[in-house]
């Protein structure tokens, strides 16, 4: 019953909340209090736009969003989105394995131990265990988000001013408040995100004949994957927030939870981040793998042998070894590398968007299946604010961050 | 040695050496012919693609743009015809069939040569190197490849052993679509099935007779099942269906949803429909779900010649030939009897008196694991399926065991070294 229910829309969702998603809801919950609450509630009507329109695109088209920019911009443009989204993923990698070295801190497993078994489990899984049953292991795993719920209702908030928090928008102009609106909004709305959903649709053989069903899946995951959110942003701001404590990563977060929000709080905290990261890193790098070969005619799959598909394999053992291999040394900048892969998202997602919406109106491939007019205006709404924020970022990059 | 992509965007030159225009698209006859030749010329300007610029009005193809032997006045542009397509937007950047190598490969450029006063396509070039020539990268890169000794070959693919599916299905499309695709083994086209997109998966399975695309959906995986089935028309899946084993059809309705597997149902010739029907309501992972009810009856008062005069006269298939299933006036299960007992037994013998009574069956709510278990024990092709009451339900044959092993220990790695048989299968003319 439980994966009748799940469809692409939601464990796209669960994929969506990695190790980055997890450290950037906790900064923000951390560094701001309730203040950045607000924000999801039009990230989350952002989110659902996008995600329904990539979904439309693969129900309606039958075809990936890499195949569908190869075939309809042609070789250059698809050759430069692909060095972008390679580069882009290459942080979320790195992103991954880091969120999966804090957790084993919080734990106190040292990172020289976890990440490369962590980086073992997920080439095992990957690629010796068929997608079915991979994709049940992740299912399954989704249910550990309920950790993060768990834990933002030990921390015993004030709800009252919680919500009242969501529902009032603030601004403020300070630089690491912007920085801070551009890391949530990039994590939540990824680049790879779109790629991955309308591939997923279009493997479960989804037509417009099913699509009604699909779209309430999609709504469901954007949902889900901003509650979560909501309950980090929650859980930090009732205690590291409240108690003035200064945190940089989520391991700091989950530290600093302990004596505030209980053993169980902390314990849960880093058991979910450990989980995301494991999760997301099995998804990420081979997704992104499969994308740049199929959308450049290389062969692709893992029931190919090395030989018969050597450049996906190479890029997908550079994506792991090397992403593993820099957030194992000594003095590894965890910290800056997952935000610069925030950094890479946000650069790329307005991009993809663009390309995106040019598809979904085109009218000669979706027929009458082309975006609504107000789909069309939150799009485009969104790719100019994220363009924006994005110019914000670039401009403040140095800046501190958590206040 | 033209490729595509130096026509596409050069300037259209008319008879007085103006260059009005640019070369947007070519359009090219999609006919039984090997290698089709280029009917037309659609120009940039021309938003609507409508206005097809005649082959007859051009002179001359090359790198350098097209130029045309009339003026642009006298032009007389006509609309896309059924059975053309165009290669920029239909077959560049797109998904072919490599039939040789039975590869779905993208088509990195399109190889043109002049022949006569015509141009043709020769070939779907699918190399790293068109790649690098669409970037601008190919001199560069190629010379450097070259000093370190490995220079960078193009490949090429002659047009004539290249399949393209999807877009509009006309009926000589289709025809043509399943010349290309007639000597494929089944199992092999269902392996290329998995790489297809939607259109084109469904262009390949309108196009195969019934009875071969049956033959195909049996070999591919349950999850391509159930999408190719989706996707297809009612009339068209539920023609397929119908010529499948009756137990593959009803394991793929048991993965759709009951809507609309009660439709397919439906429109499925009526004793094909209840045979379905009936093996749909047993759990799939028992003895019943994973039988077929195509196995051999005979009754008990027959003689040896008989029984032979009839296999000649009904030719069953080869799964089910070598056991023959004796069964009384109620279908239970008396006896069986082998091809070999058949031959060596006198003519006139009743068969009563040659078959064996001690038959190894399951019962239809046994595990798989137990079926499994008991034709490796006692080295059958197939076990018989018996109810409670003795009736003879059906037979579970050797090569369900085969895919429920897969099931359990993983079908990975396997079949990744069948090359050099399909090659040597295919030699033999196919199926």
């Amino acid at each position: 019953m439980f994966f009748a229910i799940m469809g692409p829309g939601i464990v796209t969702q669960n994929v969506d909340n990695d190790a980055g998603g997890i450290t950037t809801y906790s900064l923000a919950g951390a560094g701001f209090g309730y203040a950045m609450l607000w924000t999801l509630v039009p990230i989350t009507i952002a989110l659902y736009v996008i995600q329904e329109i990539a979904a439309r695109l693969g129900a309606v088209t039958g075809k990936g969003l890499a195949d569908l920019i190869r075939e309809q911009f042609g070789v250059r443009t698809t050759t430069l989105v692909m060095l972008a989204l390679l580069l882009a993923d290459f942080g979320n990698t790195m992103a991954e394995f880091s969120g999966l070295a804090a957790g084993g801190e919080i734990f106190g497993v040292s990172k020289y131990i976890l990440v490369p078994l962590g980086a073992l489990a997920v080439w095992v899984l990957v690629v010796r265990g068929t997608f079915r049953s991979v994709e049940r292991i992740f299912l399954i795993a989704s249910a550990f988000y309920i950790s993060y719920i768990i834990s933002g209702l030990l921390a015993r908030p004030d709800w009252g001013q919680v919500l009242h928090a969501t529902v009032t928008p603030t601004f403020s102009f300070q630089a690491a408040y912007i920085l801070m609106l551009v890391g949530v909004v990039g994590t939540t709305i990824a680049p790879w995100m779109q790629f991955y959903l309308q591939s997923a649709v279009v493997e479960k053989g989804i037509t417009t004949k099913e699509y009604g069903y699909t779209r309430t899946d999609v709504l469901v995951g954007s949902i889900m994957t901003d509650v979560v959110a909501w309950f980090i942003i929650v859980a930090c701001g009732a205690t590291i927030f409240v108690h003035h404590l200064h945190i940089e990563t989520a391991k700091d977060a989950a530290l600093a939870l302990r004596p505030l929000a209980g053993q169980y709080a902390a314990a849960l905290f880093g058991l979910g981040l450990i989980n995301a990261s494991l999760f997301s890193a099995s998804v990420l790098p081979l997704a992104t793998a499969h994308y740049v070969c199929e959308s450049l005619g290389f062969e692709a799959g893992v029931d190919r042998t090395v030989r018969q598909a050597p450049i996906f394999y190479g890029l997908y053992i550079a994506l792991i070894a090397g992403a593993c291999v820099i957030v194992l040394l000594p003095r590894a900048p965890l910290l800056s590398i997952l935000f610069l892969s925030q950094v890479a998202n946000g650069v790329l997602l307005p991009f993809i968007l663009v390309f995106m919406l040019l598809l979904v109106n085109n009218k000669r491939l979706m027929g009458t299946y082309v975006n609504s007019r107000i789909f069309n205006v939150i799009a485009w709404v969104s790719v100019v604010v994220m363009i924006v924020l994005t110019l914000a970022l670039v401009v403040t990059q140095f800046a501190p961050i958590g206040g | 040695m033209l490729y595509l992509s130096q026509v596409i965007g050069k300037p259209v030159y008319d008879a007085t050496g103006e260059a009005f225009d640019t070369a947007s698209d070519l359009v090219i006859y999609h006919g039984t012919e090997k290698f089709p030749r280029i009917t037309g010329v659609l120009l940039s300007g021309d938003r609507s693609r409508l206005a097809i610029i005649p082959w007859d009005a051009v002179a001359e193809l090359s790198t350098a743009g097209v130029r045309l032997r009339v003026e642009r006045r006298h032009l007389t542009p006509r609309p896309l015809q059924p059975d053309e397509i165009l290669l920029r937007d239909n077959i560049l950047d797109g998904q072919v069939v490599d039939i040789d190598d039975l590869k779905v490969v993208r088509v990195n450029d399109v190889e043109l040569r002049q022949v006569g006063n015509e141009v043709r396509v020769v070939g779907a070039d699918v190399g790293t190197r068109a790649l690098l020539r669409r970037l601008g990268l190919e001199p560069f890169v190629c010379r450097a490849l070259e000093r370190v000794g490995r220079p960078l070959r193009s490949r090429v693919i002659p047009w004539n052993l290249v399949a393209v599916l999807g877009g509009t299905m006309t009926p000589l499309k289709l025809s043509i679509s399943r010349e290309k695709l007639k000597d494929i083994h089944p199992a092999d086209l269902a392996d290329l099935l998995e790489e297809l997109d939607r259109d084109e998966r469904v262009e390949m399975m309108t196009a195969l007779t019934d009875e071969r695309a049956a033959d195909v959906l049996e070999e591919a995986e349950p999850e391509v099942q159930t999408a190719v089935i989706n996707e297809l028309p009612n009339e068209r899946a539920s023609d397929i269906l119908e010529e499948m084993a009756p137990d593959e059809a009803a394991d793929v309705l048991g993965e759709l949803p009951e809507e609309r597997a009660e439709e397919l149902i439906a429109l499925m010739e009526d004793e094909k429909a209840e045979e379905v029907s009936r093996l749909l309501q047993y759990p799939p992972e028992t003895a019943a779900g994973k039988m077929t009810t195509e196995f051999i009856a005979l009754p008990a008062t027959m003689t040896v010649e008989e029984v032979i005069a009839r296999l000649r006269e009904t030719k069953p298939d080869s799964e089910t030939i070598y056991y023959l299933y004796v069964v009384d006036e109620q279908e239970r299960l008396v006896g069986i009897l082998s091809i070999r007992s058949l031959i060596v037994s006198p003519p006139g013998a009743p068969i009563s008196q040659v078959m064996r009574t001690d038959v190894i069956s399951v019962r239809p709510d046994a595990s798989t694991e137990d079926v499994a278990g008991a034709l490796i024990k006692y080295d059958l092709l197939a076990v018989p399926v018996v109810e409670e009451n003795g009736r003879l339900a059906g037979i579970v044959t050797v090569d369900h065991l085969i895919d429920i092993l897969l099931e359990k220990y993983g079908p990975r790695k396997l079949g990744g070294g069948v090359d050099l048989s399909r090659r040597a299968s295919r030699g033999g003319g196919g199926s």
